[in-house]
Formats: C-alpha cells, sequence, structure tokens
C-alpha cells in the first residue's frame, strides 16, 4: 500500500510517475524513502553554514593531526611531512616520564575539579531552587566569574592568595594557625594543583548551577508532597526523589564537565605557567610547550590524539555505566 | 523566494571569508616605501621604539609598520615562530636572546644580508666589525648592542645606610656584605636585587669561571661544583642572608625585570648594559633618586670575567619588503643605541664618540653618574668576557630545565643535591636526543 501510495504520488511526493517506471522504483527504493525536495534543500542550506565552519575549523584539523602525528615533523623550520613515522611519536609518549605524569596530574586535577563542581553546583542549585532572600542578585552574583576575563582571574587570586600579603592568610593569622601550617597556595608544589582546581570549580560554577536548577524545577512538586506525607525526611527525599529525577542531567553535566576538566591551559598559564617546578605542568600545556616551545609539532600532536583516545574511552565508559544509576 | 533565501546564505557563507581575506592585505605604503616587524606588546608603544622609529622614518622616507604579536619574551616567539612557518611576510625581527637567534639561524628563518647590504652600499664589517658572527660564510644578523653586565646601585639606599658607594675590584661576597648593611626590612628596603625568572642568573658564578654548560662528551656538566655554588649563592642570598626577596616572594608579589628601576626598594642590581635606558628614560620610569654603576663583582680569582650577550636585528626569510628591510636593519642596528641606551656593538666608533655616547647616558642620568663611572664599569674594566647563558645543543630545552628545578630549590620544595641531579640526568635525557 504504501508503495502504491509512492507510485500515485502522495501531496508531499510530487507529481505522479508513469506506471511502468513507478513499478521499477518501487523495487528498488525502501519504503519510507523521502525526496530531496525544496524544504530537504533549504533546511540543508540553513545548517550548510555551520557544517562549513565545523569541516574546516574541526573535523580536517583533526585528520589533520592524527596525520601530523605518524610523521616526524619535530623541527624548527620547514614545514616537513614527508617522513613517516607510524606509531614511533605514540611509543615515545610511554618511555616519557615528564609526559606520564603530566598525564596523571591531569588525571588529579579532573578527579578534583569535577567532583567539586558537581557538589557545589548541585549544592547551589538546590539553596536557589527555595525562597530565599535576595535570590535574584545571588543568581547574578554566581553567574559573573564565568563571564570574567581568565588573566584577570589568574591576576585576582594571585593577590587573593598571595601567601605572605594576602588576605587569605592574614585571615588564617589572625585565627592563629602558625605560619607552618598555612598553605602556599598557588606557590606550594602540593597545594598548587588543588588550588587551581578550586580556582576553575569557581569559575565554571555558573553553568553547572544553572543547568541543575532547570532540571530540579522540572520535578513534579506531588512527590515532594507525597514524601513528606509518608513521613520522609530531607536526605531521603533529596537520595529518593530529587537525585533520581535528575540524574539524566547529572550524566549529562558529569561527562560534559570531565571532557572540559581536560582543557584548562589558559587557567594554569594565567596562574603559575605549570609551576612551581612542574606542579601544576598538566597534560594540555605539556603538549603546547612541546609543539610551541621546543618545535616537537607530530610529538606534541600524538599527545593530543592520545588524550583524545583517553577522554574518548572514559565517555564511553560513562555512557555503558549510566544504565546503573541514570533514570529516565 | 528561495532563491533570494539562497543568495542570502550563500553572502553569509562567503562573508567571513571575504573579511579574512581584506584583513591580512597589505594597508598602505607601495612596496619599497614602507617595512614591518614583529613587535612584542611592550614595545608597540614604548617611547623609545615610537621616537627611534619616526627618526628612521624622516631620515629614509620608508614607513615603519609595526605587528603586534601579544605577549614578551619567550611568549612572543612561540607565536612568530607559527608565523613565520606559516609564510607570514613580515619583514624584520629583533631576537634579544642567543637562545632564540641560534634557534632562527638553524630553523633558515633569516634571510642572508651580504647582497642586501651590498646593494645598499652599507659596509658591516667597517661598522661592526668582530661583532659581526657569520654562519657558513652568511651574515644573517646585525648586532645592535653588546649587553654588558654591571652592578647598578640607588644612592639614596647607600646614603641613608651611611655606606660608601661599593669600588671596584670587588667580589660576590663583598657584594653581600654591602646588600646586608643596605636592607631594612622595617622600611621594606632590601639590599640586593636578581630577576629570578631568568635562569642564568642560577649559574652567573659558574659562567664568570668559564664553565660550560657541555661536556667533551655532549652530556650535561652540571655535576660541575661551580654550578652547584651558582645555585646556592643566589638562593642564600633570599633565604640565609635575607638581603633579597626569597624566590616565593619574588612570585607572590609578581615583581619583574624591571621593579629595580621602577620602585627604588632595592639596593644592588647585576644585568645588563641595555638597562641603561630604563635609567634614562624618564617618562616611563619617573624616579626621584639617583643611581650609580660600578663593573661586576669577580666570582674568585678564576671568575673575573664579565658577562656579555647581545641583542641582533634581521631580515625574515619571507620579508615582502627585503631592501627596506635591510635598510631599517642596517639602519636601527647602528643607532639604536641612541634611543634606547645601551653600548652598541660597533667598532667605527671614534674614541670621542665613545666618550659622547657616555656622555649621551650620563647627561640623561641627570647627574646620576659620569663618563668615567660608566667607562670603567663598562668598557675600560679589568675583567674578561664570558657568554651570560649557555648555548649550545637542546639549549631551549636544557635552559628551561634549569628553570624548572631550580625554582624548586629556591622555593624551598627540594634540596640542592636532588636539584642538580635532576638538572643533569633530564639535560644528558634530552641531549642523547
Amino acid at each position: 500500500m504504501q508503495a502504491q501510495a509512492f507510485i500515485e504520488g502522495g501531496p508531499a511526493l510530487g507529481p505522479p510517475l508513469p506506471k511502468a517506471g513507478a513499478d521499477r522504483i518501487s523495487r528498488i527504493l525502501p519504503k519510507r524513502r523521502r525526496g530531496f525536495g525544496g524544504e530537504q534543500r533549504t533546511a540543508l542550506l540553513f545548517i550548510a553554514p555551520f557544517f562549513v565552519g565545523f569541516l574546516l575549523f574541526n573535523l580536517l584539523p583533526l585528520f589533520y593531526s592524527l596525520f601530523l602525528s605518524l610523521v616526524d615533523f619535530n623541527t624548527l623550520g620547514e614545514v616537513r611531512t614527508d617522513r613517516f613515522m607510524g606509531l614511533k611519536n605514540y611509543l615515545r609518549i610511554f618511555g616519557d616520564r615528564l609526559a606520564l605524569a603530566s598525564y596523571a596530574r591531569s588525571i588529579y586535577f579532573s578527579l578534583i575539579y569535577v567532583a567539586g563542581i558537581i557538589l557545589a553546583s548541585l549544592f547551589l542549585a538546590l539553596l536557589l531552587n527555595q525562597d530565599l532572600f535576595l535570590r535574584t542578585v545571588s543568581r547574578t552574583m554566581i553567574y559573573l566569574p564565568y563571564v570574567a576575563n581568565v588573566i584577570a582571574i589568574g591576576i585576582v587570586w594571585a593577590i587573593v592568595l598571595n601567601p605572605f600579603e594576602g588576605p587569605v592568610n592574614a585571615l588564617l593569622k589572625l585565627a592563629g594557625v602558625p605560619e607552618q601550617a598555612r598553605p602556599q597556595w598557588l606557590l606550594g608544589v602540593a597545594s598548587s594543583l588543588p588550588t587551581v582546581a578550586a580556582i576553575k570549580v569557581w569559575q565554571n560554577l555558573a553553568f553547572q548551577t544553572i543547568v541543575f536548577l532547570a532540571a530540579l524545577q522540572e520535578v513534579p512538586r506531588e512527590l515532594y508532597e507525597c514524601a513528606q506525607i509518608d513521613g520522609a525526611g530531607w536526605w531521603r527525599r533529596l537520595t529518593r526523589i530529587t537525585l533520581p529525577m535528575i540524574s539524566p542531567t547529572m550524566f549529562f553535566l558529569i561527562v560534559v564537565t570531565i571532557i572540559g576538566s581536560f582543557n584548562s591551559l589558559a587557567l594554569v598559564k594565567a596562574l603559575t605557567n605549570g609551576g612551581p617546578g612542574s606542579a601544576t605542568r598538566i597534560i594540555t600545556l605539556f603538549i603546547y610547550e612541546q609543539a610551541f616551545k621546543y618545535s616537537y609539532y607530530s610529538y606534541a600532536t600524538a599527545q593530543a590524539c592520545l588524550l583524545f583516545l583517553f577522554i574518548l574511552a572514559v565517555t564511553l565508559a560513562q555512557w555503558r555505566a549510566q544504565k546503573r544509576w541514570v533514570h529516565y | 523566494m528561495k532563491k533570494l533565501m539562497f543568495a542570502g546564505l550563500a553572502a553569509a557563507m562567503l562573508l567571513p571569508i571575504g573579511l579574512f581575506a581584506a584583513g591580512s592585505q597589505e594597508k598602505s605604503a607601495p612596496v619599497g616605501k614602507v617595512v614591518t616587524y614583529f613587535a612584542n606588546s611592550k614595545y608597540y608603544s614604548d617611547n623609545t621604539t615610537v621616537t627611534r622609529n619616526e627618526a628612521f622614518e624622516k631620515a629614509t622616507g620608508i614607513k615603519v609598520e609595526m605587528q603586534l604579536v601579544p605577549g614578551e619574551d619567550e611568549d612572543f616567539y612561540d607565536k612568530t615562530d607559527i608565523a613565520i612557518m606559516a609564510g607570514d611576510t613580515t619583514d624584520c625581527i629583533r631576537l634579544t636572546n642567543p637562545l632564540n637567534i641560534a634557534r632562527y639561524v638553524q630553523a633558515g628563518f633569516l634571510l642572508p644580508l651580504d647582497g642586501l647590504l651590498k646593494k645598499a652600499g652599507y659596509d658591516a664589517e667597517a661598522v661592526y666589525g668582530k661583532f659581526l658572527k657569520r654562519h657558513d660564510g652568511k651574515l644573517l644578523y646585525l648586532p645592535y648592542e653588546q649587553s654588558i653586565h654591571s652592578v647598578y646601585y640607588n644612592k639614596a639606599i647607600f646614603k641613608n645606610a651611611g655606606l660608601p658607594f661599593p669600588k671596584a675590584p670587588w667580589t660576590w661576597d663583598d657584594y653581600t656584605a654591602a646588600a646586608r648593611k643596605l636592607t631594612d626590612r622595617e622600611r621594606g628596603i632590601y639590599g640586593s636585587y636578581f630577576v629570578l625568572d631568568w635562569e642564568y642568573y642560577y649559574y652567573t658564578i659558574a659562567r664568570q669561571r668559564g664553565v660550560s654548560g657541555y661536556k667533551p662528551d655532549g652530556s650535561s656538566n652540571y655535576d660541575h661544583p661551580d654550578f652547584r655554588e651558582a645555585l646556592k649563592f643566589l638562593n642564600d642570598l633570599g633565604e640565609v642572608h635575607k638581603v633579597q626577596p626569597t624566590f616565593k616572594e619574588y612570585r607572590a608579589k609578581k615583581l619583574g625585570w624591571d621593579t629595580w628601576a621602577a620602585t627604588g626598594q632595592y639596593g644592588l642590581i647585576c644585568i645588563g648594559s641595555w638597562f641603561t635606558g630604563l635609567l634614562t628614560d624618564p617618562v616611563t620610569y619617573p624616579r626621584e633618586w639617583d643611581w650609580g654603576i660600578v663593573e661586576t663583582p669577580a666570582a674568585g680569582p678564576k671568575g673575573k670575567n664579565n658577562l656579555m650577550a647581545g641583542g641582533v636585528w634581521a631580515v625574515l626569510k619571507n620579508a615582502k619588503h627585503p631592501e627596506a628591510a635591510a635598510r631599517y636593519v642596517a639602519w636601527v642596528s647602528e643607532n639604536s643605541f641612541r634611543y634606547a641606551g645601551g653600548i652598541p656593538a660597533r667598532v667605527n666608533l671614534s674614541a670621542q664618540e665613545v666618550q659622547d655616547l657616555l656622555g649621551g647616558i650620563a647627561q640623561k642620568s641627570n647627574g646620576s653618574v659620569s663618563v668615567t663611572d660608566l667607562d670603567s664599569a663598562l668598557l675600560h674594566n679589568g675583567l674578561g668576557v664570558v657568554d651570560e647563558k649557555i648555548s649550545g645543543p637542546k639549549a631551549r630545552e636544557y635552559s628551561d630545565i634549569i628553570k624548572q628545578e631550580g625554582t624548586l630549590y629556591l622555593s624551598g620544595e627540594q634540596s640542592l643535591e636532588d636539584t642538580l641531579r635532576n638538572i643533569k640526568s633530564r639535560a644528558d635525557k634530552i641531549l642523547k636526543g
């Protein structure tokens, strides 16, 4: 019947075909074939600008990077990509103690940052979901760091966290904390990376908070009312109603936050430039230096591709694990 | 209607491409009457740079256009590296660090100057003589300064401390003793200042004694005891003698290479002769105190050497206006000192011209220093000359390793022995290839 409708030419499929041709077509084409008509062409034209940009500035560079990682372009000078090296650049990574340490630092940074921002933004969203005094002002204040310039953030936090003259350590001093116990923040080898992660949490709270807030507002109030009637306390309401109901949103945020956590080059450059020593030399900064300071372009590209594969693997693992805790 | 929409969409897609192409076009004077060069953000609007370029334009009729590259020091060169490799047609570049000069020579980024200068009737040998360096017989750049280290001192701090001004010959022990007497923490005065971001200060004493960063077999020489002594000396100034900011203070307060000239809170600084440019620029560095100059302290009987470096100007290989560029490079190398201070790398200055040069600095110093002071500190001192930096294979990575490990020691996060061992092992690894 569908083939007949196609042959007879429904209103969306153009004029009716001659019967013999229509018979041939109905044997060849799938039953629900859509034609490449005027509307489809217009739709394609509308998405073409984005697609062209995506092709030129995302996809092609991605494939070119893959190609670069397989050749020997590791010197400053003429761009030479004629010496094929296969996987040697990748194998070199596994023998490079400094590269592996940078990957490890990035993972450590990611763990602190993701946990911190998810918990903090959820907490803020839960607060903002209440009828609080100055709620609008609070929302604006949370959003301000998100739109601030990263260099300005670096300068301000360097002043605030100055271990000698900054207000934070001055308050700790007033509180009686001895000098040896006061953190060195951005200047300490052990404290610098967690400090940078905490500043990044502060900077990016707005996005996660807004998304969580939107999800919280979609949770039906009746569920809470029923739970209250049944005598459920706030913890049970949180764990048995709120979290399951917003789990799809939480899953989305965890995935994008993990991906974003590996891209902190600007903030690290502004705050510590990888120091003290190499304490905050995360993999993106290491890749940047390998490429643009030491001209190991192919080696740096291989590291970037490996990072991409690692993030992809983590994302896929999360995708598979979502069945256990995400409720749609 | 659909055709109109299609045309509109096509125009929207092509517009950014068109704008991009238009933005990258040369925007001013015809070929031969303009020269371009990469300028970092600090020098883009610097008073002396503007004055110098105006003087060149007046003298030659060739317009100077700076191509702003955001960032300073290594951030600047990170970007120019890529621009040049991508075929950028900017004409000239100033290379201030011997490591970058070596990199650009090795990368083939510099246009040989011999033919261009000959065409312009310019005899570089007569002007620069022994300061010219050739690579495979080719002249690739012209030196615009010889940066000779000396110690500059704040006379007001010395007077307040009741101390006589330092006199040569002297040693680093004398320097430390003077710095101790000058330091007054309650008034925020430190007796000494070193630019702790610059890793060559981590091995100054070793370089003064002529110790190379490389062993004859090409491996790192950082297990030489003089490197240990040099790094410990720098650390002890802040942590033991407390005569200068510790490394953590330096970083926390965001101190920099021009802090000594800008603040007047520090007694002594050992730095290159280009520093006279800051001290004679009342617009950018206004000050109410006088300064003095004395030769670099010796690092013991075997360390009676001064540290030397030098900046150069070069024409880039993709230069759009190579002839105008060669003229600019020649003019600015010869005349830079008249605007930015410092000591030119020229052999054709007569004794009178040298005296006039020093007299110019003395005059601009508003009586802080005399011609005799400058001559005995910079030119006619009792010291030999060594390169200030370790330069050789993988020099940039080697320097970064020294800086990364050295800053851990200076921060108190790592012992001196571990620092030296790490530098040696990491440097050996990269030198092995």
